[in-house]
């Protein structure tokens, strides 16, 4: 503000006028250029030699300086590289006081820093004019300093910004989850941020998922839709879901937000922990490919559905893409970016280029293929995000629950329900799910359950019900047994059930007592069979899982005990 | 609902899905759920991924279908089953019958 108003002209009032510097070693030209200026509202310092002169625009605020070129101390040339050093990156005009015989000394002048020349004796009007041109360029290149200042601070304002979400996006589209290993993959943004995303993660059950997106557009507004999308992604794979149902659900988030121009294109993908098969929703992404390990096309897999983000959720279609997975059979997903590339003849790379890049040797990744597309395209502008997963199936161990320490705290539970409970109540899985809340014994719940409601069913079906185990040996027979149950449950007037645990840390052992109010069997009989037929499987089950399996005498208390 | 089916046509494959509890009482759901199954069908899968827990009747219903459909089906599979269940399933010697993956 003050620069620019210290350089508003000599003829306004209210603005200070300019500041001229004279330097000249000979007193009688200094005067003469004072006056001269001083009638033109000039503001006027002065300095003998070019020493002071440079030590003056170091201390002064100086808009022009008018240098002669002879002067003891430091000369003209040697000076006027000074002061322009001094002056940064502003413009400060340096015009040379010449005679006008010194033709060969102009040249100089200009390669030392010069701008323009004054030649003796003075012109007021010449002089007069220079100095208004040399303000105004000074004045027009103060401003575009300004504006060229502005502008940087708002790019580095932007960049830091850019760089802040980065870190937000990164984190969100990264979980702490285990992936599933075998999978080659580039993403390559034609803008900083992506438009096209890629997510995969392993489910607890060991089950692989993928997720290839291509929003549409690209940069920062594009790359806001992959938040939601991960969310649901890692939330959803976190519970084993069906590929179909995850798209379904990310189809809804991304209706529901983004605006109607803006859409993502996606395939998800689930192989089976044992990679011998796949399932693939399928939805606006050109067609991947199952190739053998030359390269070679074993199955097109062509897309079915519109993108995410487009559909209502009551016209969502749910049809997949199932495949068998050959040993060594690899899946290739790419967005459009990579087959729509184009060289300087504004030819595209195409998907036939693809296929030859895939094919051109053995076990190509996607380094490779990356290459053989940058080397097609040339020098020519990235227009898209090249996207490209290739997937080499590998067999995944399901995910162990993490091994906790085994609570020391020892603990017993008993309940007796009557039968009114027992015909109303299905106490074994919320007894479980208590059990389970100790820590250390999630990781056997599946098979306290079994032994719970194993022992569990046998007194009620057994002991207070009188069922016949014999009739599950035939299918038909099964239903009647469940039938029979329900009905028996159903008219039960007396008798009750009742539930002991007992937890032992010392001994790691958990203890099961089931006793009902029935008869009582003869258990000697109940012998562990040797196959697993239908019908006896629970028995024989029970015994594999528990240490020990006892039963009183009388034959209506069992007592399982069991080691964590 | 706790248990979903669907047939395949492409594949010929009856997929039973079951949710949360696999116990005695799905036991007329599942029988249901493979009674009337497609003539071309090949393979049966019962995708365990959405099961927490199952009771020793549930092996006898997944025997069960199996007997019942072993002249017609290929392929008997139990899928996407958690590690403990899986366990389960190999303490049973389910695999001589079951493709367990």
């Amino acid at each position: 503000m003050t620069e620019a108003g210290r350089l508003g002209g000599p003829s306004g009032v209210t603005q200070p006028p300019p500041v001229v510097l004279v330097v000249d070693d000979q007193p009688l030209n200094r005067q003469l250029l004072r006056s001269l200026l001083e009638r033109e509202h000039y503001c006027v310092l002065e300095a003998e030699n070019g020493a002071d002169a440079v030590a003056l625009v170091t201390s002064m605020a100086v808009d022009v300086v008018l240098l002669d070129i002879m002067m003891p101390t430091l000369d003209g040339y040697q000076a006027a590289p000074q002061i322009k050093r001094q002056a940064g990156g502003a413009y400060l005009p340096i015009i040379f006081i010449t005679a006008l015989e010194e033709q060969q000394a102009l040249a100089r002048c200009l390669d030392v820093g010069g701008d323009d020349f004054m030649p003796k004796p003075f012109d007021a009007h010449i002089l007069r004019a220079k100095l208004r041109a040399h303000l105004r360029i000074r004045q027009l290149m103060a401003q575009s300093m300004e504006q060229t200042r502005a502008l940087s601070y708002y790019q580095r304002q932007t960049e830091r910004e850019y760089e802040l979400v980065e870190h937000i996006f990164a984190n969100a589209l990264q979980r702490k989850m285990k992936v599933p290993t075998g999978v080659d993959w580039h993403l390559s943004a034609a803008a900083m941020f992506n438009g096209d995303v890629f997510l995969s993660a392993l489910s607890p059950n060991g089950i692989q998922y993928f997720l290839l997106g291509d929003f549409t557009g690209h940069g920062l507004v594009a790359a806001v839709g992959a938040l939601p999308v991960a969310r649901i992604f890692y939330t959803m794979v976190e519970k084993n879901f069906a590929v179909a149902d995850i798209a379904r659900e990310i189809n809804q988030a991304l209706e529901h937000l983004l605006p109607a121009h803006m859409f993502c294109a996606a395939t998800l993908c689930e192989l089976n922990a044992s990679a011998q098969s796949a399932t693939l929703w399928m939805g606006g992404l050109p067609d991947a490919f199952l190739l053998d390990q030359q390269g070679r096309v074993l199955q097109r897999l062509q897309s079915r559905h519109m993108a995410l983000g487009i559909l209502e959720d009551d016209e969502f279609e749910r049809n997949l893409v199932h495949i068998t997975l050959e040993d060594n059979a690899r899946l290739l997903l790419y967005t459009d970016g990579i087959i729509e590339a184009v060289n300087e003849q504004d030819q595209q790379f195409g998907e036939q280029g693809l296929l030859n890049a895939m094919a051109a040797s053995a076990k190509r990744n996607s380094a490779d293929i990356l290459a053989a597309v940058q080397a097609f395209s040339g020098g020519h502008k990235q227009t898209d995000d090249y996207s490209l997963v290739l997937i080499d199936p590998q067999p995944q161990r399901p995910i162990e629950p993490t091994i906790e320490r085994l609570s020391q705290l020892p603990l017993s539970l008993c309940l007796a329900l009557d039968a009114q409970q027992l015909k109303s109540l299905d106490p074994v899985p919320e007894l479980i799910d208590q059990v389970a809340s100790i820590p250390g014994f999630r990781a056997h719940k599946s098979a306290l359950f079994i032994l719970l409601s194993e022992a569990y069913n046998n007194a009620l079906e057994h002991g207070l019900l009188a069922l016949d185990s014999g009739l599950k040996r035939s299918d038909a027979g099964f239903i009647e047994y469940y039938a029979r149950r329900e009905r028996a449950l159903a008219q039960l007037e007396s008798g009750h059930i009742r539930l002991d645990i007992a937890y032992r840390p010392t001994q790691r052992q958990l203890q099961l007592t089931v006793t009902d109010s029935g008869p009582g069997f003869n258990h000697r009989c109940h012998r562990p069979p040797k196959q697993y037929q239908g019908y006896g499987c629970g028995i024989a089950l029970l015994h594999e899982l528990a240490t020990t399996v006892s039963y009183n005498d009388k034959g209506n208390q069992v007592l399982i005990t069991y080691t964590l | 609902m706790s248990l979903n089916q669907h047939y395949d046509k492409e594949k010929n494959t009856l997929v039973i899905v079951i949710k949360d509890k696999f116990d005695f009482n799905l036991v007329q759901d599942f029988r249901n759920a493979y009674t009337s199954i497609d003539p071309d069908a090949r393979t049966v899968e019962v995708d365990l991924r959405a099961t927490s827990y199952m009771d020793s009747s549930a092996l006898g219903m997944l025997l069960n279908m199996q007997k019942a459909l072993k002249g017609q089906i290929e392929r008997f599979a139990i899928c996407n089953a958690n590690a403990q269940l899986k366990k389960i399933f190999q303490i049973s010697r389910f695999d001589k019958k079951f493709a367990i993956d």
